[in-house]
């Protein structure tokens, strides 16, 4: 996503938490929230930070005005690496900056891109490109979650963008499939429960990289009065093969039953 | 008294942030499982002991619990959380016959002394980081939701 933002040219944005990221304006008001954010976690010694903000422009220029911002934070983050305690210390691996150059040349860049989508891009994708019928609806309950995460964290992580775009692919790749109830985890990544009934019920965790974990409560298909229930993980590729024994798409579809 | 095991007859609420909040206002099975903090995972489930409270009535319960989490949310509550009340012994006869391990959950008193004080507070203990299905068996046992911010 591209932001004509108050500073000088056209940039790719994103704020990365603990590997979730969601997009915003890259202003200096910005920078010195996410500053804010990084003492106060220091300060409460409540979490691991794992703050990085990342620019991505879409030419290779950046202007000096964003590297000022940029080497600021840098500054910071030093400086509270410098303030080093036995309860806090920002993480070896921290990864603090990352400037990429955008090119628009291959799948691979192509593929990238979508990986590291920002969750704006993907939510105003679902409303927008989407065949869902629900699409509409389903923006709107992300948006929605993603205003719960801005509003809870850091007990509540960043909506996940390698999770909803691994929950959006799940979704277009059933036909027919009825709108989930979609609820966010602690750790950020989309949920999504079709519940029928107390004996129909499925539940996925997209966590991320396409991985995913399920549970299926369904009736038994030969003593129907019985719940079989199973939960495990899976890729999401297998997902739907891996759940096809307790007839999901029973009341996932929307054609069915 | 720390480490008593709160009676089946009795009732506890568990404080669900709106992430946990189905659009319908009803609780996801996420709600009921623990979490992995900074480098740790949660010991237990955090719940309110309601009998122990000495209220006369639900809504007295409620609204002590509500300001409890106020006290403890300074930064607010959004409209958006809930609190999921449930019965000790249905949740936990219902976890056990349900879930293929026959899971013996317990609900404990772990009175917090604050700050903010919290007398009723008490866990439900017994379960493991993974354990998603039974986060679901317990929402399943959910009896009433109620808003977490007082009015």
């Amino acid at each position: 996503m591209r932001f004509n933002s108050v500073l000088t040219g056209e940039y790719e944005t994103t704020a990365v938490r603990d590997r979730n990221s969601y997009a915003a304006p890259y202003t200096e008001e910005i920078i010195d929230a996410e500053i804010l954010t990084v003492a106060r976690l220091r300060d409460s010694f409540s979490a691991t930070p794992q703050t990085v903000i990342s620019v991505t422009t879409s030419t290779s220029d950046i202007s000096d005005r964003v590297r000022n911002l940029i080497e600021r934070q840098q500054e910071t983050l030093d400086s509270l690496q410098k303030w080093h305690t036995d309860t806090w210390s920002l993480p070896t691996g921290l990864k603090r900056y990352v400037l990429n150059r955008l090119t628009s040349a291959d799948s691979s860049d192509r593929t990238f891109q979508r990986r590291e989508s920002s969750v704006a891009e993907l939510i105003a994708a679902v409303r927008t490109e989407s065949i869902l019928p629900f699409s509409k609806q389903l923006a709107e309950r992300l948006e929605e979650l993603v205003e719960i995460s801005q509003e809870e964290f850091p007990e509540q992580a960043p909506l996940s963008g390698r999770s909803l775009s691994d929950f959006t692919e799940f979704l277009c790749s059933v036909p027919d499939i009825s709108e989930p109830d979609v609820i966010l985890t602690y750790d950020g990544n989309i949920r999504a429960e079709w519940t029928k009934s107390s004996n129909k019920h499925f539940a996925v965790e997209f966590l991320g990289d396409s991985q995913t974990r399920f549970v299926v409560f369904s009736p038994d298909p030969r003593k129907p009065h019985i719940t079989n229930r199973v939960s495990g993980l899976s890729t999401l590729t297998s997902l739907l093969e891996n759940v096809a024994p307790y007839s999901v798409l029973n009341w996932v579809a929307n054609s069915s039953e | 008294m720390k480490g008593d095991r709160v009676p089946n007859t009795d009732h506890i609420t568990r404080y669900c942030s709106g992430g946990r909040v189905k659009r319908d206002g009803s609780i996801s099975g996420e709600a009921f499982r623990l979490r992995q903090l900074a480098g740790y995972t949660e010991e237990y489930l955090s719940v309110n002991w309601l009998e122990h409270l000495g209220k006369n009535s639900r809504e007295e319960e409620i609204a002590q619990i509500q300001g409890v989490l106020a006290a403890k949310f300074t930064g607010g509550i959004r409209p958006s959380a809930r609190i999921a009340l449930l019965n000790v012994g249905e949740t936990l006869d219902h976890v056990r016959n349900n879930s293929e391990d026959s899971r013996n959950l317990q609900v404990l008193h772990e009175p917090a002394s604050g700050p903010p004080p919290d007398p009723s507070h008490s866990g439900i203990h017994g379960l493991r980081l993974e354990d998603a299905l039974i986060g679901d068996l317990i929402a399943m046992t959910v009896k009433e939701v109620y808003p977490a911010k007082g009015s």
